[in-house]
C-alpha cells in the first residue's frame, strides 16, 4: 500500500521548488521557567520594591507637608510625586497576580481626573469603583499642581499618598510571601499559566495604557480630533514626556534583555522575511523613542502645538503591537486573552 | 435477487454515533458554551443565505435538549428514521447559528446524518444478529465507508502542499506550545518532529481508507486510527471529534466483529430490563425500518456533491488559505495557523464625525478573532456596523478597517486595504476582489 505514496509527494517536492524558505534549527526547548525566574526576580520583585520606597517617601512628604505647609515642603512632596510616578511607569506593566487583584492600574492611574469633586474635597470611600477617578497620580497631579493653593488640600493630599503607599505594600507582601513561587511554578502552557498570563497583561498594557493613554487618545486617534486635555500628568507641565519615556524603557527592557521574551522567540528560530522577529520588535521600541525624544516635555502641550509628530509616534508605537500581538502571538502559540472551546 | 448481508455493522454504526452525538451534547452543555456562545454575544456571523438562523434566546436550551433527546432515540434505534431526520434539522440549525463556532467536524455531522435519514437501520442490538435474520443491501454499509473514506482522503490531499510538507506548518507553530508533555515535549521542539509529524499526517490520511478497506490491513488500520486520534487528542484542543473518527471506523469491519459487539449490548441490556422490571426483551428483531424505493436518489446526490463540492475553489483565483474562499466544508483541517488584528473606522459623509470601533463592545473575544483572518466576516460585520452607525444618528456611514494578518509564520502583512470603504463592497463580492494580495506562494493542493 505504502509503495503508491512516495510517488504524489515527489511530484509536489519537485513542483514546490520555487520555495525558498530557509528554517534555521532551533536549539533544544527553551527554559519556560528561566524565563519566568528572571521576570519575578530581575523585574517585578525590584520594580515593587522600588515603587513601594517611592511611595513611602511621597507619603512621608505628604505628612510633612501636612505638617509644615511651607514651600520647601511643597517643594519636596512635589519631587517625591514625580518620583513615585516615574516609579510607577516600571512597575505598571506587571498587573500579573496580586496587582491586578488589588486593582492597582485602576486606582493609581486612571485620568482625566474629576477636578470638581477634587475641589469639593469629597471625602467618599476611595475602594468605591465610583471613586476611581478621584485618587492616585492624576489626582495628586491635580492637587499640587493644578490649584491656586496646594496647602488648602493638605489632608486630601495625605490621604491620597496613603492609600497608594498601603495598596502597593500590601500588594509586594503578596510577591514575597508565596506568589513569586506560585508565579514560578505555573510554568505550564494553559491560559492560567504565568507566561501566557503575563504576556497578555503586558500587551493589554502596551495597548491600552501605553500606545492609546498615553499618545492616541491625547492625540484624538480614537475622537478624530486632539484632546489635549485627556494627556497624563497635565498640571504638572514638563513631567508626561518623561513618564511615557520610562514606561516604553521598561516595556522594550522587558521584551530584550536578557532571558526575555526576545530570546524566547530566538531560540524557536523566529525569524521574518531574513530578519529575527526579537530584532524587528527591538528595533520598533527604539523607533518609537527616537520619534519621541524632540517631543515638547508635556505632550499636551505637544498636542496642541504639532499633533502630527504626536500622530507619528502613535503610529510607531501602533506598528508593535501588530508584530506583538500577531506575530510574536502566533510564533509562541499564545492565545490572544483565552478562547475556551475546541478547534478542528 | 439481490445480495442481502448483516445488518450488524448498520445497527453497531446506530449505536455509537447516537452515543458520540449524546456525549457532544452533554459535553457542550456542561461546558457552559451554550449560554457562553448563543446566548451571551450580541450579535451573530451568519452563513450566506441563512441569515434569518439565530440562536433562540432562552429556548436555545430547549434546542439543545431536543437533540440530545433524539440522539438517546438514535442510540436505542426508537423511532430511528424520525428521530434521525429531527437530529439532522436541530443539529444543523444549531450550527447554523453563528459561522464563528464552525468547525469541520460539525459540518461532518451534519452531512452524515443527512445520509443516515435514507439509510433503514433495525432497531434495538438484536436485530442485527444473524440468527434474528437481520440483513440489509450492503450497498448502504458501503455508502457509509464512502462517506467516511473521503473525509479522510480528502484531508490527506490538502495536505499536499508546500507549507505543510516542505515548512512542516502550522505544526512546527503548534508542536512546541506542547513543551510540558512528559517526555514527548522535548521532541517536540525539534525541527525533524515536525516534518516527520507533517509528512507521517500526510501519508496518514491518504492511506487510511485503503487500510480500512482491505482485510488483511483492517486491524492495522484501525490501530492507527485510534492511535492516531488519541495522540491528536492530547496534542490539541479538538473536542469530540477523535472519538467520532473512532467510533465511525468501525463500519469498515466485517459483520462478525459487530455482530460480537451486539451481544455484548443485547446483554447489557437485558440486565438492565431485569434489574429495573422492564419486562422481557423482543425475541423477534426484524423491526426493520421499511426502505424508500427512491432512498438512493438523495444517498448517490448527497455522495456526489460530497466528492465534489470541496474542489470548488478550483475555480477561484487567488491564495485560498489568504481569502478562504472555498475553504470550509472541504476537509481542510490544521492546516492554517492564522492570526489577525482587525482595527474598524466609521466615518461620516454628511458631518464630521468619525470613532475608532471597539470590536468588544460588540463581540466576544473568540468572535473578534475569528473576524481579523477571516474576509467574509470582515464584510459582514461592517455593513453590521454601517447599519448601527446610521441608527447612532451618521447620515452616510463609510466604514474602513486597518487589518492585519499572519499566515503560518510568515510576516503579518496587510489584508484590506485601508482606504476602501466596505459599505461599497456587495456582500456577494469575492474576496479575492477587494482583499491585498497575498505576498508569497503556496504550491499544491
Amino acid at each position: 500500500m505504502f509503495r503508491f505514496f512516495p510517488l504524489p509527494f515527489f511530484l509536489l517536492l519537485v513542483m514546490s521548488c520555487g520555495s525558498e524558505e530557509t528554517l534555521s534549527d532551533p536549539q533544544s526547548s527553551f527554559d519556560r521557567q528561566a524565563m519566568l525566574v528572571h521576570w519575578a526576580d530581575n523585574y517585578i520583585l525590584p520594580a515593587y520594591a522600588d515603587f513601594t520606597a517611592e511611595a513611602a517617601l511621597m507619603d512621608q512628604s505628604a505628612n510633612a507637608y501636612g505638617a509644615d505647609r511651607s514651600a520647601d515642603k511643597l517643594t519636596k512632596l512635589r519631587l517625591d510625586f514625580a518620583s513615585a510616578y516615574l516609579a510607577w511607569q516600571r512597575l505598571s506593566p506587571f498587573m500579573t497576580g496580586p496587582g491586578e487583584a488589588l486593582r492597582l492600574s485602576e486606582q493609581f492611574n486612571i485620568y482625566p481626573t474629576d477636578t470638581a469633586r477634587l475641589a469639593a474635597q469629597d471625602r467618599s470611600d476611595l475602594a468605591l469603583p465610583s471613586n476611581l477617578d478621584v485618587q492616585g497620580f492624576p489626582a495628586l497631579d491635580y492637587l499640587l499642581h493644578g490649584t491656586r493653593d496646594p496647602a488648602a488640600y493638605a489632608e486630601s493630599i495625605q490621604r491620597l499618598t496613603s492609600r497608594i503607599r498601603s495598596l502597593s505594600t500590601q500588594a509586594q507582601a503578596q510577591w514575597t510571601d508565596g506568589y513569586r513561587d506560585t508565579y514560578v511554578a505555573a510554568s505550564g502552557n494553559s491560559a492560567t499559566a504565568s507566561v501566557d498570563r503575563t504576556v497578555n497583561d503586558f500587551i493589554f498594557y502596551y495597548e491600552k495604557y501605553l500606545r492609546a493613554g498615553k499618545v492616541g487618545i491625547p492625540a484624538g486617534v480614537f475622537a478624530g480630533q486632539p484632546l489635549p486635555q485627556l494627556a497624563e500628568a497635565p498640571y504638572h507641565g514638563a513631567l508626561s514626556k518623561r513618564l511615557f519615556l520610562e514606561a516604553l524603557a521598561t516595556s522594550s527592557r522587558f521584551f530584550s534583555d536578557g532571558n526575555s521574551l526576545g530570546a524566547y522567540l530566538d531560540a524557536l528560530g523566529v525569524s521574518r522575511d531574513g530578519t529575527l522577529l526579537s530584532t524587528r520588535i527591538s528595533d520598533g521600541f527604539a523607533a518609537a523613542r527616537e520619534r519621541a525624544l524632540p517631543l515638547n516635555d508635556d505632550l499636551a502641550t505637544q498636542v496642541s502645538m504639532d499633533n502630527t509628530a504626536m500622530l507619528q509616534l502613535y503610529d510607531a508605537l501602533q506598528a508593535n503591537v501588530i508584530l506583538l500581538k500577531v506575530d510574536m502571538l502566533q510564533a509562541l502559540g499564545i492565545n490572544v486573552d483565552f478562547v475556551d472551546a475546541d478547534g478542528d | 435477487m439481490r445480495t442481502e448481508t448483516s445488518a450488524a455493522p448498520l445497527v453497531v454504526f446506530r449505536t455509537g454515533f447516537g452515543l458520540m452525538m449524546l456525549l457532544s451534547i452533554v459535553r457542550f452543555w456542561a461546558n457552559g458554551w451554550i449560554d457562553k456562545l448563543y446566548l451571551q454575544p450580541g450579535f451573530f456571523f451568519s452563513y450566506r443565505y441563512f441569515e434569518w438562523v439565530k440562536p433562540l434566546g432562552e429556548w436555545t436550551y430547549v434546542l439543545f435538549g431536543a437533540v440530545g433527546v433524539a440522539a438517546i432515540c438514535i442510540t436505542v434505534g426508537y423511532h430511528y428514521r424520525l428521530s434521525m431526520v429531527a437530529f439532522f434539522l436541530g443539529f444543523t440549525y444549531i450550527e447554523l447559528m453563528d459561522k464563528t463556532t464552525y468547525l469541520n467536524h460539525y459540518y461532518f455531522v451534519s452531512l452524515l446524518s443527512f445520509l443516515l435519514i435514507w439509510i433503514p437501520i433495525p432497531a434495538g442490538f438484536r436485530a442485527g444478529l444473524r440468527r434474528n435474520g437481520g440483513t440489509t443491501n450492503p450497498l448502504y454499509g458501503g455508502a457509509i465507508m464512502l462517506f467516511v473514506a473521503v473525509v479522510y482522503f480528502y484531508a490527506g490531499l490538502a495536505k499536499l502542499n508546500s507549507d505543510w510538507l516542505l515548512r512542516a506548518q502550522p505544526l512546527a507553530i503548534w508542536l512546541p506550545a506542547n513543551y510540558s508533555i512528559p517526555i514527548l515535549g522535548d521532541w517536540l521542539q525539534q525541527r525533524w518532529v515536525h516534518v516527520a509529524f507533517a509528512w507521517g499526517g500526510a501519508a496518514y490520511d491518504l492511506a487510511i481508507p485503503f487500510l480500512l478497506l482491505w482485510r488483511r490491513t483492517r486491524v492495522l488500520g484501525f490501530l492507527l486510527v485510534v492511535l492516531f486520534h488519541v495522540l491528536t487528542r492530547v496534542l490539541f484542543p479538538i473536542g469530540m471529534f477523535p472519538y467520532i473518527m473512532i467510533v465511525s471506523a468501525t463500519i469498515f469491519f466485517g459483520p462478525a466483529v459487530h455482530e460480537r459487539i451486539l451481544s455484548l449490548l443485547a446483554r447489557i441490556e437485558e440486565t438492565i430490563r431485569r434489574r429495573f422490571g422492564g419486562g422481557a426483551p423482543p425475541t423477534t428483531g426484524r423491526s426493520q425500518a421499511p426502505a424508500f424505493r427512491l432512498a438512493w436518489v438523495p444517498i448517490v446526490a448527497l455522495l456526489l456533491f460530497h466528492l465534489l463540492f470541496p474542489f470548488r475553489y478550483l475555480n477561484r483565483p487567488g491564495e485560498l488559505f489568504w481569502t478562504e474562499n472555498g475553504y470550509r466544508f472541504s476537509w481542510r483541517v490544521m492546516l492554517m495557523e492564522k492570526a489577525g488584528i482587525a482595527t474598524f473606522r466609521v466615518e461620516d459623509t454628511g458631518s464630521d464625525r468619525r470613532v475608532q470601533v471597539d470590536n468588544r463592545a460588540f463581540l466576544t473575544t473568540f468572535q473578534e478573532k475569528q473576524l481579523a483572518t477571516q474576509p467574509d466576516f470582515l464584510l459582514e460585520y461592517a455593513h453590521f456596523l454601517a447599519d448601527h452607525f446610521r441608527k447612532q444618528g451618521f447620515t452616510r456611514p463609510r466604514v474602513y478597517v486597518d487589518s492585519y494578518v499572519a499566515l503560518n509564520g510568515r510576516l503579518s502583512q496587510r489584508y484590506v486595504d485601508p482606504a476602501t470603504d466596505l459599505t461599497t463592497i456587495s456582500i456577494d463580492s469575492p474576496p479575492e476582489t477587494w482583499l491585498l494580495p497575498f505576498q508569497d506562494t503556496i504550491y499544491g493542493f
